[in-house]
């Protein structure tokens, strides 16, 4: 059986190589994580600093969806060279090999590449993970490199597991291939019709109960609680996907390449071809697709709630009047008077308005935030939305908060009673516009109920019109410099470090997700690979009915690109579903989906599955049409 | 090709060449383990002649007809098709002639699986950008009987069905010369008799250029013409073959 084992590896280095080089990736990436992470938890014990423990947490969650992708693809190679030898496996049979010995050979060649990729990725991920941690070293932070035996082991275990698992079903697929098949014909590397009942019954009921669990999460109002019901939601939704995908995926591909058809009128038939080989194997395609859908769906998800967050930053810089700056003071007594008559008098600023605040009780309410505030200037700043009139809030009325107002069962003309006064509520604002709950009286009602609360806890104002920020902050800091205490800031500028902080979050994130999508696009190229030597007379057909060399790469190309858009939209299509049910469960997030940077995403995977079908295409357009056809 | 597309609308005067080889050589592999498979060939085939190559196993007519076919090329001599030299076209000129002015049908593998008949029949044309005339297209798929088999993948039709296919795809494009390899090989004797039936009509009836390779002298009692070959050599031609005058040429070659 090793000898049929070896013949099989002769057979299709390169599909060994890709296999192994996806291997070497998901294992080094883990080998990596574990050792930085080890290293620099040595370092920050040593300094009494808490470890790594997140870092760790978060790259091996990365790392797994890293793994999961491998999964797919090893399982796809597995499963296509098996149906290829399957000739070769019934004469092994016919010869007296039992089904273990056949089976055994699958798995000793996964766990050949197994070994030998983990080997190699343990190797390249020890020296980078030791190099990242040698670069997060400085003249302070020394960070000695810790490479653990335990390390070591579960990656290489890792490594062993995934790829030897992946190939327990095509080895178990191999043990039944009958003697027989040896003789009968074998059709052109067509499986099993793809979607049998059970499946379909099998991916719809996982769909729809992840699909009632997300909406669930997405609707009730749990309050913050509905993530534990979106994100099992959301993977047996994502499992039932996948489940369904030999029905899915076909269909999907036929309408994006009669899209494509459309679209290129002169290659239309070069196109047409490819859509029809592309889906021509309902499992294959679906397996394919799968790689890549995880890994889309994963960054899609992810770049979609960071983009919710980004827009919501100013929801997130809670309690602070969203002007250009924010004067604060470090002393009792708040704001200085002669601070802010200095800035109002500076021809660079604009409008301004003082925000009093203070806890109180409320006879209505109980424990309650009390604002005063100015809501004509502050809605000159932004604007507030609600019902009511902010002028009678002036003349010495109250504003609540909608929360507030709904949980209290209070409305316009109510009374809100605070200390021993009585205010009628003339306005309900929207806290969203607003960023302030509680109840908001007049600055001249809070001070005359509060004395003791002294100046504004916040003086906020905008440049003038016109006025760079940047030329309206160093005025204003020339006043704060001069007083004690008092310090401005810039909510556009906090907002531009949140942002960068957000970004620079988001590239790493999805630069690691990255590695995942390149072990789906090593995907691609393998099933390619594949299927161009399961094509061989196919190719050499096309070849002598006058298929030019270029329109044979041009039809793998497509092939290729058609795998990967499908997937991709597939994964847009959900991540953002994903992300919308997990942006709702967070109050105050609004959801925002960032369609320029998923097309950039549709277009990278464009991009990647051109790039995976070069060597096949290009090794499919050099077969000469004579020896092509003449091959068994 | 202008005129080359003129000249297959009209019946081509009996005598002019549709396809010649001149001093064709081809040597596989090099120095001491050489193999000439074609020793210097001179033979010309006639427009609307239906010739038949034959000669026994290693003898060269695979190679002689891969290389008129523009399948492979030739390490010296020349492929005249009408009056274009094919010896020295670049790989994508000599695609476009096969696409163009070449019909092919082989002994097996005829068909894309994951086409159906019609767009099999139609493929060449489609390569082109074309579109098959509709009257000529009904007129072969009738006389070939498929009219009912054309939405069937070929998994659906049996191997007499699909050599049929093949040999419709072959005419539709109205090429210079059809060449068929073994195209009964893969046949009971009934259907294969019936192919070569519609071969020798669409030569006999349509004036189509037919050249075919095979082993069965039965096969080859269909054709006007027998050319034999040994050893990459020409060994002479039979006119007007019948079964028994083809085995005895080829008894005399020694096979």
């Amino acid at each position: 059986m090793l000898r049929i084992t070896l013949a099989g590896v002769r057979l299709h280095p390169l599909r060994l190589v890709l296999t192994g080089i996806v291997v070497v990736l998901s294992v080094g990436f883990a080998a990596g994580s574990l050792v930085l992470t080890d290293s620099l938890s040595q370092a920050a014990s040593a300094e009494g600093a808490p470890k790594a423990d997140f870092l760790r947490f978060l790259l091996l969650m990365l790392g797994a969806v890293s793994l999961i992708v491998a999964a797919f693809v090893i399982a796809n190679t597995f499963r296509i060279t098996v149906a290829q030898r399957t000739r070769e496996i019934a004469l092994a049979r016919t010869m007296g090999a039992t089904r273990r010995q056949v089976a055994t050979g699958v798995l000793i060649e996964a766990t050949a590449v197994g070994l030998a990729g983990g080997i190699t990725g343990v190797a390249l991920g020890v020296a980078a993970g030791s190099a990242l941690g040698v670069l997060t070293a400085d003249g302070f932070y020394e960070v000695p490199i810790v490479v653990s035996a335990p390390a070591i082991l579960w990656s290489l275990a890792i490594g062993l597991a995934v790829t030897v698992g992946s190939a327990v079903h095509p080895a178990i697929a191999a043990s039944r291939v009958a003697p027989l098949a040896a003789v009968r014909a074998v059709p052109d590397g067509a499986d099993s019709p793809g979607a049998g009942r059970v499946r379909v019954r099998t991916g719809l009921i996982l769909s729809a109960i992840g699909a009632m669990l997300l909406m669930a999460g997405a609707a009730l109002p749990l309050a913050g609680y509905g993530l534990v019901l979106v994100v099992p939601g959301a993977a047996i939704c994502f499992l039932g996907i996948l489940v369904l995908g030999p029905k899915i995926v076909p269909p999907l591909l036929r309408a994006v390449g009669c899209a494509l058809a459309a679209v290129t009128r002169p290659a239309r038939t070069t196109t047409r071809l490819a859509t029809a080989n592309a889906a021509r194997n309902p499992k294959r395609a679906a397996t394919t697709a799968a790689a890549l859908l995880i890994g889309v769906t994963v960054v899609t998800g992810f770049v979609t709630v960071a983009e919710s967050a980004r827009s919501s930053i100013g929801v997130i810089l809670d309690q602070q009047v969203p002007a250009d700056f924010v004067v604060t003071t470090h002393g009792g007594g708040g704001v200085p008077a002669t601070a802010i008559e200095a800035i109002e008098a500076l021809p660079e600023m604009g409008a301004s308005v003082s925000l009093y605040r203070t806890t109180a009780t409320s006879l209505e309410i109980g424990d309650v935030e009390v604002a005063g505030l100015d809501l004509r200037r502050y809605d000159q700043i932004a604007r507030v939305t609600g019902d009511g009139s902010l002028d009678d809030v002036a003349a010495g009325g109250a504003a609540i908060d909608d929360v507030t107002a709904q949980r209290h069962g209070l409305a316009v003309g109510d009374p809100v009673t605070i200390g021993d006064r009585a205010f009628l509520v003339a306005f309900v604002a929207d806290l969203r516009s607003l960023r302030l709950g509680g109840v908001i009286v007049p600055p001249e009602a809070f001070t005359a109920l509060f004395p003791d609360v002294g100046g504004p806890e916040q003086f906020a104002v905008d440049a003038a019109e016109g006025v760079p920020v940047a030329k309206a902050r160093a005025a204003i800091e020339a006043i704060a410099q001069e007083l004690p205490d008092v310090s401005v800031h810039s909510n556009i500028e906090s907002r531009q470090e949140l942002n960068r902080q957000l970004d620079l979050a988001v590239s790493v994130v999805v630069a690691i997700l990255g590695l995942a999508v390149l072990i789906a696009a090593i995907g691609i190229a393998n099933t390619l690979s594949l299927a161009v030597h399961e094509r061989t007379r196919e190719i050499g057909l096309l070849r002598a009915l006058g298929v030019t060399a270029r329109q044979t790469r041009a039809m793998l190309g497509i092939e290729a690109v058609l795998a990967s858009v499908t997937a991709a939209v597939m994964g847009l299509v959900v991540g953002v579903v994903f992300a919308w049910a997990a942006v709702s469960t967070i109050p105050n997030l609004e959801f925002t989906v960032p369609w320029g940077r998923l097309a950039l995403c549709a277009l990278a995977a464009g991009m990647l599955g051109l790039l995976a079908s070069a060597v096949p295409a290009r090794r499919a357009a050099r077969l000469s049409p004579v020896a092509a056809l003449a091959t068994e | 090709m202008t005129t080359q597309s003129h000249a297959r609308h009209s019946p081509a005067p009996t005598g002019s060449a549709a396809i010649r080889a001149v001093g064709l050589v081809k040597v596989y592999g090099e120095g001491r383990t050489a193999v000439r498979a074609l020793d210097g060939i001179d033979v010309e085939f006639d427009a609307g002649e239906f010739t038949a190559i034959m000669g026994p196993s290693g003898s060269g007519k695979s190679t002689l007809m891969h290389c008129l076919a523009g399948l492979d090329t030739a390490t010296s001599g020349r492929v005249l098709l009408g009056d274009t030299d094919l010896t020295g076209l670049s790989d994508t000129a000599l695609t476009l002639v096969r696409r163009q002015r070449i019909g092919f049908v082989f002994q097996s593998f005829n068909l894309l699986p994951t086409l159906d008949a019609r767009a099999n029949i139609e493929l060449p044309l489609q390569l082109a950008g074309q579109s098959a005339d509709p009257v000529w297209f009904d007129h072969v798929v009738e006389v070939l009987g498929l009219g009912d088999r054309l939405t069937h993948r070929p998994s659906e039709l049996s191997g007499g069905q699909q050599q049929r296919v093949a040999v419709a795809r072959a005419l539709v494009s109205r090429p210079d010369v059809v060449f068929a390899d073994e195209p009964t090989g893969n046949l009971d004797s009934r259907s294969g008799a019936e192919l070569l039936s519609f071969l020798q009509a669409s030569v006999l009836e349509l004036g189509q250029t037919v050249v075919m390779v095979t082993h069965d002298p039965y096969a080859a009692a269909y054709a006007g013409r027998v050319v034999l070959l040994a050893d990459g050599r020409l060994a002479g031609q039979i006119t007007e073959p019948t079964a028994d005058s083809v085995l005895a040429g080829l008894r005399g070659l020694g096979a």
